[in-house]
């Protein structure tokens, strides 16, 4: 029970509060790409939440897309995260994606259904946060999330120890050279293969 | 690399919860299943594999929990809102999304259930929705090695159907979770293709479930000898804690996280150093219906015991700048970040002049940041572009519960064209630099 107790006394203000939790699957790094109909950074220019005609509750972020790194992207996306507060009700979703205005970010974004709606590949597995090494000054990415129950600040996300910090210019490689080779065929935890065909390069012999 | 990622910043500990509880008065309660085919699995399969799981559970024999399945049904897509528990596998909009197996999605009826103590969210309804583009197997041809790449339906159902009880995920996220015993739990917040370790609840399992719907404790902060209940804050931190139950505790023993234990059942302890502390206690209950029971309640990160900022190990200061292009230079901020909560504050300014005498107001400078510019810039590491060439004194703010550090550092600024990557060092202009602790104290302090 993780902060718990300010959860709770907002969970007894809410008229319905919801509540999602997820399993996720293990993905390679070459999977994650796969898995990503595009793969971009960007910068976070705005944040908000709504709530569907379901009643479910998605946190939004409107991202400018600087560089693609698989597939030619959008110049602006919005980017959903499950879950988030709205109008005093709180839906904690554990793993979800959380966003600020100003973070620089790279992101794996999976297309919901079959519209203009984007998610990440395994929610907060698909979104990494830039930032400077200050080791060496060179730009570095950084994972993390936190529960909705904590304002999440961008700025202040704990840098990873010294001999775990992962460079951008790693990532953006191996992400552009696994979409250069494309898909194996093999399939992958919650995406079709119809739709895997659609969004990549496919490798020889693959049909 | 992404996966060693994954990894490295994956959660930490045992058991937790959503919030959320079904009100004994409602139990048993029913459930239903849409009658969608997944045809990755075998006729039947869809039924035998989530009753299976729903049976799991009650392997924790001291949790009073029940239910009735009701079967199968024509049922549309998620509905929160029909008091009803149904198991959906059709997702036609991909909601549930690449790489995620199954949504748990609940909704409480905005009463509240008191739970040892605590104050828990009344469930009304919640809903389960596998995602079907994947491939599913039971967990009897996965052991029966006949798997390749299927994921074990059993599993996946019994974890979400923990969720669908209230029960969190068995590690938190942003911590390090690399204890076998944690990883093992049904709750753990992913699991690869053919294994089946999710099928049966583990002993951390039990335990959650257990403190829901059994005899258990919990336990808060009180007073300490000031008067107060701050988890958060400055060290020395001290913080005293209380055990809670309907039947009261025979005995408990304390981990406070920093290596300090106690076995008083209301200990107070001083945390001295900083840093991000679980604390976990066995507590021991006599039971009438279950008998002797003991089990662990753990509570992460629940206290954070700040210092006043400092530089990460091996840096030379609190900051330092290095020429990017013409005249705009590469703030590089060194300061220690390894405790989210303790640093919530930055703030940078730039004076005209060449020392620590010319930090005035008269002297502050309208500069362009990577942000939206003016004369204070609140980025965690900005470019900051000097309005002509000259020696400028560049200051640092930060600060958090622990305090506050202002820095700062003499620039040369030399307009000049990108070196290499464009991210290069300016050794000439940096080459008269002093680095030297300021205390600010007038500086204002003020957040984004």
């Amino acid at each position: 029970m993780r902060f718990f107790a300010p959860f709770v006394v907002l969970l007894g203000m809410a008229l319905s509060a919801p509540s999602e939790a997820t399993t996720l699957a293990r993905l390679t790094p070459d999977q994650m790409t796969d898995a990503a109909d595009y793969v971009v950074r960007g910068t976070v220019t705005a944040v908000w939440t709504e709530q569907d005609e379901r009643g479910n509750i998605w946190s939004k972020a409107r991202v400018d897309v600087v560089e693609s790194y698989k597939n030619d992207a959008p110049e602006q996306i919005v980017v959903e995260s499950p879950g988030g507060e709205y109008r005093g009700i709180l839906a904690e979703v554990a793993l979800a994606a959380r966003y600020d205005v100003d973070e620089d970010v790279v992101l794996f974004l999976s297309r919901m259904g079959a519209g203009d709606r984007f998610g990440t590949v395994a929610m907060y597995g698909g979104k990494y946060t830039v930032r400077t090494n200050p080791a060496d000054g060179s730009e570095m990415v950084v994972h993390f999330s936190l529960p909705y129950t904590r304002e999440y600040d961008h700025r202040f996300i704990p840098n990873p120890p010294a001999g775990q910090r992962v460079s951008l210019d790693s990532v953006v490689s191996q992400v552009r050279a696994r979409a250069a080779l494309g898909w194996d065929g093999q399939p992958i935890p919650g995406i079709s293969a119809d739709h895997l065909r659609t969004i990549n390069r496919l490798q020889p012999g693959v049909k | 690399m992404l996966a060693a990622l994954l990894l490295a910043s994956a959660p930490a500990l045992a058991w937790d919860h959503t919030g959320f509880v079904w009100n004994p008065e409602d139990l048993p309660r029913s459930w239903w299943m849409d009658d969608y085919v997944e045809d990755s699995l075998p006729e039947g399969a869809q039924e035998t594999e989530v009753i299976a799981g729903w049976e799991a559970w009650h392997a924790a024999e001291c949790a009073e929990i029940s239910e009735v399945y009701e079967g199968l049904g024509d049922f549309d897509s998620w509905d929160t809102s029909d008091g009803r528990t149904i198991i959906y596998w059709d997702d036609p909009s991909n909601e549930v999304g690449a790489g995620t197996l199954a949504v748990t999605r609940s909704v409480g009826s905005g009463r509240v259930v008191d739970v040892n103590g605590q104050n828990y969210s009344e469930l009304a309804d919640t809903d389960i929705t596998f995602n079907d583009n994947i491939d599913w197997a039971t967990k009897d041809q996965i052991e029966q090695n006949n798997c390749n790449n299927e994921t074990d339906v059993r599993g996946v159902a019994t974890h979400e159907i923990g969720h669908s009880w209230g029960m969190g995920h068995s590690c938190e996220q942003g911590v390090a979770c690399n204890d076998d015993d944690l990883q093992d739990a049904t709750m753990y917040w992913s699991v690869g293709s053919c294994d089946t370790h999710q099928s049966d609840i583990n002993q951390d399992d039990i335990e959650g479930i257990t403190v829901l719907y059994g005899p258990a404790a919990t336990f808060a902060a009180v007073p300490n000898s000031q008067g107060s209940t701050a988890r958060y804050g400055g060290a020395p931190l001290e913080v005293c804690f209380e055990i809670t139950a309907e039947i009261p505790a025979s005995g408990a023993d304390w981990n406070f996280g920093d290596g300090a234990t106690s076995t008083d059942l209301a200990p107070c302890h001083t945390y001295t150093e900083k840093g991000q502390y679980t604390v976990a206690v066995d507590i021991l209950l006599e039971d009438p219906a279950c008998g002797s029971v003991t089990f662990r309640y753990d509570e992460l990160g629940y206290v954070v015991a700040c210092e006043p900022p400092s530089f990460e190990p091996g840096a030379e200061g609190f900051f330092e700048v290095q020429h990017f292009d013409g005249l705009t230079y590469q703030t590089v901020n060194h300061t220690d970040l390894s405790v989210y909560g303790c640093v919530d504050m930055v703030a940078w300014q730039v004076y005209k002049g060449g020392s620590e005498a010319d930090v005035t107001e008269a002297n502050l400078v309208d500069f362009n940041g990577d942000v939206d510019g003016g004369t204070e810039l609140n980025a965690w590491s900005p470019k900051i572009t000097f309005p002509t060439e000259g020696s400028y004194v560049v200051v640092m703010n930060v600060g958090g519960p622990g305090g506050t550090a202002a820095n700062f550092l003499v620039v040369d600024a030399v307009e000049k064209r990108a070196e290499g990557s464009g991210c290069a060092t300016a050794p000439g202009a940096l080459g008269a630099v002093g680095g030297f602790a300021l205390a600010l104290a007038a500086l204002v302090r003020r957040r984004r």
